[in-house]
């Protein structure tokens, strides 16, 4: 598992129970990222997928907020096409999955939700990686 | 402090103008992806030594080579910066697909559904299904972002305005000519 320092604390904070066979180690990698840069990677966003393109025109029909998350909700991320989910984690960016990996930490009740948390910090080092692989300062 | 004046009376240079600067009266059979090859399998000085000796743009820029310069630097830049994501975005989606890390994640989300909604708000913000857009119902979503905000702990909230009604649609042909989610190997 691989976190930044701030994570690391949060997890070092677990019972023991739920740290059990999980090594943390600290995330390295580097990515200036800004409002203009995650603006950028949305509109390079090419999604193909019925369950998205549902969603989407679902969401404009919605008579309430309420009805327009719960709709969200419904959506089975494991049936949408694969591409789709990576290239919309990557247009979030790492500083967002980094902000999910605290979420789910600050509220993990089990094993399951530190192995969720694991998954996203394996995540954020490729994603990190691939940036700092393609990615370079003019 | 010295006052500037914008003398370029508004013109701009587009990825169009500079695929015709570099390929004349081939433009036509040309691509967007060959121009971008060309800008980055040339040295940037050479490109832009070749756009700034274009009468076409010249002319549209009234003979002003400064302004020009300044328009062609800003342009490769962006280009530079697209194709770069580009090829990471292909790059992070081949290696977490081999892992099988998205399939991890997707079946973990099925327990998340905040997580599931934050995907599923981001692809109705970034478009789905090519040129959909949800350009007049921004309000709304973000009036479900600002509700779906209060039930996220922790930081993810704080990424959220992403979901920003400046963020313009695009018109199916990509960034500035850069071509939407084709592979492109550089």
């Amino acid at each position: 598992m691989f976190l930044r320092i701030g994570e690391q604390v949060l997890f070092a904070a677990l019972p023991t129970d739920l740290k059990a066979g999980i090594q943390a180690r600290s995330e390295s990698g580097q990515y200036a990222d800004s409002r203009e840069r995650q603006t950028m990677r949305f509109q390079l966003l090419q999604l193909n997928d019925p369950i998205l393109a549902t969603f989407a025109e679902d969401a404009r029909a919605a008579k309430s907020d309420a009805d327009c998350i719960a709709i969200a909700q419904r959506i089975d991320l494991r049936k949408v096409n694969k591409s789709a989910v990576s290239q919309l984690l990557f247009a979030l960016g790492p500083d967002v999955v980094g902000g999910i990996i605290v979420s789910v930490i600050s509220a993990a009740a089990d094993a399951s939700d530190i192995a969720f948390a694991a998954t996203l910090s394996e995540l954020r080092h490729d994603m990190l990686e691939s940036l700092s692989d393609f990615v370079h300062a003019r | 402090m010295i006052a500037t004046i914008d003398r370029s009376n508004g013109a701009t240079l587009t990825f169009s103008d500079i695929k015709h600067a570099l390929y004349d009266g081939d433009s036509s059979t040309k691509t967007d992806l060959d121009v971008l090859r060309h800008i980055f399998d040339n040295k940037r000085q050479n490109v832009e030594e070749q756009l700034l000796s274009s009468p076409k743009l010249l002319e549209k820029f009234k003979g002003r080579k400064r302004v020009l310069k300044r328009e062609i630097s800003g342009l490769l830049d962006r280009s530079r910066d697209q194709i770069q994501h580009l090829a990471a975005s292909r790059d992070f989606e081949k290696k977490s697909g081999k892992k099988g890390i998205i399939r991890r994640f997707a079946s973990f989300a099925a327990r998340h559904k905040v997580v599931t909604a934050l995907l599923a708000f981001a692809a109705a913000a970034g478009g789905v299904a090519g040129s959909f857009y949800l350009a007049g119902n921004w309000e709304l979503l973000l009036a479900n972002v600002a509700l779906l905000r209060k039930q996220i702990a922790g930081g993810v909230g704080a990424a959220l305005p992403v979901l920003d009604p400046a963020t313009k649609a695009l018109d199916g042909t990509g960034l500035e000519g850069v071509p939407r989610g084709t592979g492109i190997t550089l």
